[in-house]
C-alpha cells in the first residue's frame, strides 16, 4: 500500500518529471561542479559505468557542469549512500549513483540510515541476469531436471542470489547452494576450475568471463525484464545468443505449461519490485526541484544517446534496460510493500 | 608462428606513439609506488578512462608501464622509511631500512632496482613460455590449496620476521582477528562494529599499514632529532651503488629461484602480491648460509623480496589475459581494458591476437629495465636524504601518510585508524613485537576464512585435506615452523658467533633493545583484545564464530606464554616504568602523536587542507627551528600537493568541516572556496 506521504512525493516526482524543458533554467548548473559519490572502489565494475555515464551527463546537463566521482566504499555500500542522504547539498550538485540495497533497507540491516522515499529520484536501471552452468554438468535445457548440481553463489540473502534461486525453485531444479563467494569473478573462477557447477550471473560477467563462444559454460535461460504493468519485454538486443530461452520459456520446455506457483509469484513481485531498479541515482532530500528535473530530462537523454550506449558496449558489456523517470520513482516508492505470502517464501529461500 | 609473433610484438611494443605512452606510464608508476599509500591501482582507474580513445597499443603501453613499475619505485619507501610502499614490499623494510640506518641505501637500491629489472625480465620470459601450459596449475588451485598457502605465508612471516617465533605468531593471530571485523563471510552478521558503519566491511588495509609501519618511523625519525642514517658521514654513493648492482650479480642464483617463485605464486588468483614477498624471504632464509644477518641489513634480504615481487606481475598477467580470470584489483582492470579494446581474454589472446600478447610481455620487460636505469640514476640523490635532517623528512612524508589514509573510504574512520595502529605500532616497536605478521594475516585473513568455509562447505567437511597439493603445503608450513624454531634456538645460545655478528650489526644499524614494560603492555593489550572479542560470541551461529575463535585460542596461549617468560625474565621490575616515562625520546614521540591528533581535530573544525598546511608548518618551526626561508617553500609545495595532485587530479572526497559555513561566508565573493576547503 502507498501511504500518503510517498503518493505525495509520487506527485511531486511525477510533476517535476514533466515540466517543460522550457521552465528549467538553461544555466542552472553552468560552471557548477557536481559531485557523484559511488559506493564501490575505484577500478571496480561499478565504478567504470558510473564514470562513463558521468561522463555523458556532462554533456547532456545544460550549462555543461563539470561532474566529480568520488568512490566511498565500505560499509556494504551503506557508507556512500548515507552520506549523501545525511550530508548531500540541496542545490543539486550531490548525488548517489550505485545500488542502493531495497533489501537491506527492507530487512533494517545494520547501518542503514537513509530512507529511500525521501530522496530525489533522478533516474534507475535494472540488471540483466542469466543462469550460467557448465556445458559438462547441463549440456541443454531438458537436462536439468535430471542433473545434480551444485550452485556457487555470493550469498543466499544477496537480491542477485534470491532471484536466481526463486527461479531455480521454480523450475524445480535439484541444486545444492553454496553461499560465500564474494561476487560473480570468484563464482566464473570456481565454475572454470569444476569446484561448483552454476552460477547466477550479470549480464557484464557473462560477457567479461564467458560470453557466447565459451567451451565452458552456457547461459541456460535468462530472466526477462517486465513493465510496471508486469509484461514481460523483449529480449535486449545483442545480450545472449538468440536460443537461450526466458526463465517463462524454460519451464514451458520442461513442463509443458506456464510457471505458477508461490515461487513463480514470488519471483514475479522480487524481480518486478526490487530488481528492476538496482542502480539509481539519488539526491539528498529536500533537494532543489528545479535541479532534480533538469538531472531527470538529462539522464534520459543519456540512456538514449546512441553514443554512450555504443561506449557502454564497448567498455563494459550490453548496456542495462533503463527505466523511465516514473517507472524509477514509483520503485523508488512501492518496494516496502511485500505480500506476506512472498515474504514467507523469500525467507525459505534465503536460509538456502 | 610464435617466434613471428614474438618478434611482431617487439616491433609492435617499439612503435612510436606506443612507446611513448609506455614512458609516461613508468614515470606516472615510479612516483605511484614511490609515495606511501598510493600504488598502482590508483594509476590505473585514473588513466583508463582517456585509453578510451587510443589504439589498442598505445592504451596497453601506459597502462602496463604502471603496471610493471610500482614493484620497483615501492622499494624507495621500504629502505629509506622502513614503510612498505606498496603491500608487496614489506618483506623489503626487513633488511632494507637496516641498511639505509647503516648508511648503505645506496646499496640496497643497487641490488633492489637490480633485481627488480631481472625479475620482471623473467616474469615476463616465463609468461612468455608459460601461456600454453598455465592453464591445469591455476585450475588445480581451489580454494582448499588457497587456504593452505596462505597458511604457509602466515607461518614464514609468524616465524621468521622477529626473533621471538611465539610473539610472531601471536602478532599473526592479532592480525587475524582484526580481519573478521565487519561484516561476516557467511551471514549478514557483523562482527565487532560497535555501531559504526565504517566498520561494516573490514578495516581498510592502508591506514591500517600507513599506522603500523609509517607513523612510528616517523615518530622515531621525530622524536630522535637526526638523520636517517645512523652514521655521520656519506659514503661515495656511486660506489655503493656498483656494489649493490656486484651483490644482485653474486647472488643471480638467490634472485633467479625468487624470481621463479613470484611468477608462479603470481599466477594464481587472489593471493600472489600479498605472499610472494615472504615467501621468497623465507626460502632465501632457509636456503643461504650465513643466516644470522637477516633482520639486520643482509643484502640477500632485499633481492629475494625484490626480485620475486617484480617477478609477479607477469605470472598474475597469465590468468587474466589467458584465461579471463584477474587474480588482484589490477588485473580486474587490465581485463576491462582488454575488454574496452574489443580483445577478448582466453584463446584469441594466444592465436590471432597473439603479437598483442608478446607486445604487452615486451612492454613489461622494457618498462622494468627503463625504470631500473631511471631509478640507478636517481638513486644516489634519494640516497642522501639519509644523511638529511629528519625534521625535513618527517614533514614530506606525513602529508602522504595522511591523504594515504584518507584516500581509502575519505571518512574520519580512516584517520582514527591511522592513529590507533600509530600507537599499536609505536609500542610494538619499543616492544620488539614484530609488526609484519599483523598486516599479513590481517591481508589474509578474509581469504582464508572465506577459502576455508567455502572448502567446507563444497566438500562438505575436511575431505578436501588430502589432496596432494593441500598435503605438500602443509608438510612446507611444519619445516618453516621447525626450521624457525631451530633457528631461534641457535641464534640465542650466548657467546654464539651468531650473536657477535648479530650484535655488531644492531650497534651499526642502531637497532636499540626492546623496552620490557613496552613490550608488557603490548602483551597484555592483546590478550585483553583476545578476550574481550569473546563477549559476543553467544549472539553467532557456528560458521560466524568459527574463525574468530581460530585467532583468539592461540592468540590466548601464544600472548599468555610470552607474558609469562618476558615477566619472570625481569630481574628486576621496579625500574621499568622509569625506563619507559622517564625515556626521552618516548615523551617527545608521545607529544608529536599530539601533534597528529590536533591536526584532525583542526580538519574537523576548519577542513583538512589548512589543518594539514597548519601541521606542517608548525612542525617545522617548533620542532626543526626553522625560520621562513625554509617553512615558506615548504608549506606552497604542501598547499600545490593538497589542491593541485589530491583536489585536482584524484578529486579527493574532502571532509565537510564543521566551521564551512562560517568560513565560505567570510571567503571574498569570487574566491574558489576549494582553495581551502
Amino acid at each position: 500500500m502507498l501511504t500518503r506521504r510517498s503518493l505525495a512525493l509520487l506527485a511531486a516526482g511525477m510533476a517535476t518529471a514533466f515540466l517543460p524543458a522550457s521552465a528549467q533554467a538553461e544555466d542552472y548548473f553552468a560552471g557548477k561542479t557536481i559531485t557523484w559519490v559511488l559506493p564501490w572502489p575505484a577500478g571496480s565494475g561499478g565504478d567504470l559505468h558510473g564514470r562513463l555515464t558521468a561522463q555523458y551527463m556532462e554533456k547532456h546537463i545544460p550549462g555543461n557542469p563539470t561532474i566529480v566521482v568520488n568512490n566511498k566504499p565500505g560499509g556494504s555500500g551503506i557508507i556512500a549512500i548515507n552520506t549523501v542522504y545525511e550530508q548531500g547539498e540541496k542545490d543539486g550538485t550531490t548525488y548517489f549513483y550505485g545500488n542502493w540495497s531495497p533489501s537491506a533497507v527492507i530487512d533494517e540491516a545494520p547501518g542503514v540510515r537513509y530512507v529511500p522515499e525521501e530522496m530525489g529520484v533522478v533516474g534507475s536501471a535494472g540488471a540483466d541476469l542469466a543462469f550460467m552452468v557448465r556445458k559438462d554438468q547441463v549440456p541443454e535445457l531438458s537436462a536439468l531436471a535430471d542433473a545434480d548440481f551444485i550452485v556457487g553463489g555470493r550469498g543466499a540473502t544477496n537480491a542477485i542470489e534470491v532471484l536466481g534461486n526463486l527461479a531455480l525453485k521454480t523450475l524445480g531444479a535439484d541444486f545444492r547452494y553454496v553461499g560465500g563467494f564474494g561476487g560473480f569473478s570468484k563464482i566464473q573462477a570456481a565454475i572454470k576450475a569444476d569446484e561448483v557447477h552454476a552460477g547466477h550471473a550479470g549480464l557484464p560477467g557473462y560477457v567479461k568471463f564467458f560470453g557466447p563462444d565459451s567451451d565452458v559454460a552456457h547461459p541456460l535461460y535468462y530472466h526477462q525484464q517486465f513493465d510496471l504493468d508486469g509484461n514481460p519485454l523483449p529480449k535486449p538486443e545483442k545480450a545472449y545468443p538468440a536460443d537461450v530461452p526466458t526463465l517463462y520459456e524454460a519451464h514451458n520446455t520442461l513442463h509443458g505449461e506456464a510457471p505458477s506457483g508461490p515461487y513463480w509469484e514470488a519471483y514475479k513481485w522480487w524481480h518486478m519490485s526490487l530488481m528492476s531498479a538496482t542502480t539509481a541515482i539519488l539526491s539528498p532530500p529536500g533537494v532543489d526541484q528545479e535541479a532534480l528535473s533538469i538531472m531527470q530530462q538529462a539522464f534520459q537523454d543519456v540512456a538514449g544517446d546512441p553514443d554512450y550506449l555504443a561506449d557502454y558496449e564497448s567498455s563494459i558489456g550490453v548496456p542495462p534496460p533503463f527505466n523511465s523517470t516514473e517507472q524509477s520513482i514509483q520503485i523508488l516508492q512501492t518496494f516496502r510493500d511485500m505480500p506476506s505470502e512472498v515474504e514467507a517464501v523469500v525467507k525459505e529461500i534465503s536460509s538456502l | 608462428m610464435t617466434l613471428d609473433a614474438f618478434i611482431q610484438g617487439l616491433v609492435l611494443a617499439l612503435q612510436w606513439p606506443s612507446f611513448g605512452f609506455l614512458l609516461l606510464g613508468i614515470v606516472i608508476g615510479i612516483w605511484l609506488g614511490a609515495v606511501p599509500g598510493l600504488g598502482g591501482i590508483i594509476g590505473i582507474v585514473l588513466v583508463l578512462p582517456f585509453t578510451y580513445g587510443m589504439d589498442t597499443l598505445s592504451a596497453f603501453a601506459i597502462l602496463l608501464g604502471i603496471f610493471a613499475v610500482t614493484s620497483t619505485s615501492d622499494t624507495i619507501a621500504s629502505v629509506m622509511l622502513g614503510i612498505p610502499g606498496t603491500a608487496s614490499s614489506q618483506a623489503t623494510v626487513l633488511d632494507g631500512h637496516p641498511l639505509a640506518r647503516k648508511g648503505e641505501a645506496a646499496r640496497a637500491f643497487g641490488a633492489a632496482f637490480t633485481v627488480s629489472a631481472f625479475g620482471g625480465i623473467f616474469g615476463a620470459v616465463i609468461l612468455a613460455v608459460s601461456l600454453p601450459i598455465a592453464l591445469p596449475i591455476i585450475l588445480r588451485f581451489n580454494n582448499p590449496e588457497l587456504f593452505s598457502l596462505a597458511i604457509l605465508g602466515l607461518a614464514m612471516v609468524g616465524s621468521l620476521s622477529g626473533k621471538s617465533v611465539a610473539k610472531g605468531l601471536a602478532a599473526a593471530a592479532f592480525g587475524l582477528l582484526l580481519s573478521t571485523i565487519g561484516y561476516a563471510q557467511d551471514a549478514a552478521i557483523p562482527r565487532y562494529w560497535m555501531e559504526q558503519t565504517y566498520l561494516l566491511d573490514r578495516l581498510p588495509l592502508i591506514p591500517v599499514v600507513l599506522g603500523l609501519f609509517a607513523m612510528p618511523e616517523l615518530i622515531d625519525l621525530a622524536a630522535k632529532d637526526r638523520t636517517i642514517a645512523r652514521v655521520k658521514t656519506a659514503q661515495a654513493s656511486w660506489r655503493q651503488l656498483g656494489q649493490g648492482i656486484g651483490d644482485a650479480v653474486r647472488n643471480w642464483w638467490l634472485a633467479l629461484r625468487c624470481s621463479a617463485i613470484g611468477v608462479y605464486i603470481g599466477m594464481i588468483p587472489g593471493i600472489g602480491g600479498a605472499v610472494v614477498d615472504w615467501i621468497a624471504y623465507g626460502h632465501a632464509l632457509q636456503s643461504t648460509k650465513n643466516a644470522e644477518n637477516y633482520g639486520k641489513g643482509d643484502i640477500r634480504g632485499v633481492i629475494a623480496p625484490e626480485a620475486a615481487n617484480n617477478a609477479v606481475r607477469g605470472g598474475s598477467l597469465i590468468p587474466t589475459v589467458a584465461f579471463g580470470i584477474p587474480g588482484s584489483a589490477m588485473n580486474a582492470l587490465l581485463l576491462s581494458a582488454l575488454l574496452i579494446q574489443g580483445l577478448q581474454p582466453g584463446k584469441p589472446m594466444l592465436t590471432t591476437d597473439l603479437p598483442i600478447t608478446f607486445a604487452m610481455i615486451w612492454n613489461i620487460a622494457l618498462a622494468n629495465i627503463i625504470a631500473a636505469a631511471l631509478l640507478m640514476v636517481l638513486a644516489n640523490q634519494i640516497a642522501k636524504l639519509c644523511f638529511v635532517s629528519s625534521h625535513l623528512i618527517v614533514q614530506g612524508v606525513i602529508l602522504f601518510v595522511f591523504m594515504g589514509a584518507w584516500l581509502s573510504l575519505s571518512e574520519v574512520g580512516d584517520w582514527v585508524t591511522l592513529m590507533a595502529f600509530a600507537a599499536i605500532g609505536y609500542l610494538m616497536k619499543l616492544g620488539g613485537w614484530p609488526r609484519p605478521p599483523v598486516i599479513l594475516a590481517f591481508i589474509l585473513g578474509s581469504l582464508m576464512e572465506n577459502s576455508f568455509l567455502l572448502s567446507w562447505k563444497i566438500h562438505e567437511g575436511l575431505g578436501w585435506i588430502t589432496r596432494p597439493i593441500v598435503i605438500v603445503i602443509l608438510c612446507l608450513v611444519v619445516a618453516t615452523l621447525l626450521f624457525a624454531i631451530r633457528r631461534n634456538t641457535r641464534l640465542s645460545q650466548p657467546a654464539s658467533e651468531g650473536e657477535t655478528v648479530a650484535s655488531a650489526n644492531a650497534q651499526a644499524t642502531g637497532e636499540e633493545p626492546p623496552i620490557p614494560l613496552a613490550s608488557l603492555i603490548v602483551g597484555a593489550g592483546f590478550l585483553t583484545i583476545f578476550a574481550a572479542a569473546l563477549l559476543p560470541f553467544g549472539a553467532w551461529p557456528t560458521l560466524v564464530l568459527a574463525f574468530p575463535l581460530l585467532a583468539i585460542v592461540p592468540g590466548i596461549l601464544l600472548t599468555a606464554a610470552v607474558l609469562g617468560r618476558e615477566f619472570l625474565a625481569a630481574p628486576d621490575r621496579a625500574p621499568m616504568w622509569q625506563e619507559l616515562a622517564g625515556n626521552q625520546e618516548v615523551r617527545r614521540g608521545m607529544a608529536f602523536l599530539g601533534y597528529c591528533l590536533a591536526t584532525i581535530g583542526l580538519a574537523l573544525l576548519v577542513g583538512q587542507k589548512i589543518a594539514l598546511l597548519a601541521l606542517v608548518a608548525t612542525y617545522l618551526v617548533r620542532w626543526g627551528g626553522y625560520g621562513w626561508r625554509v617553512v615558506a617553500p615548504y608549506a606552497l609545495a604542501t598547499a600545490l600537493i593538497l589542491i593541485g595532485f589530491y583536489d585536482r587530479v584524484v578529486h579527493v572526497f574532502w571532509l565537510k568541516p564543521i566551521l564551512a559555513d562560517e568560513i565560505r561566508a567570510v571567503i571574498p565573493e569570487g574566491f574558489p572556496a576549494w582553495l581551502i576547503l
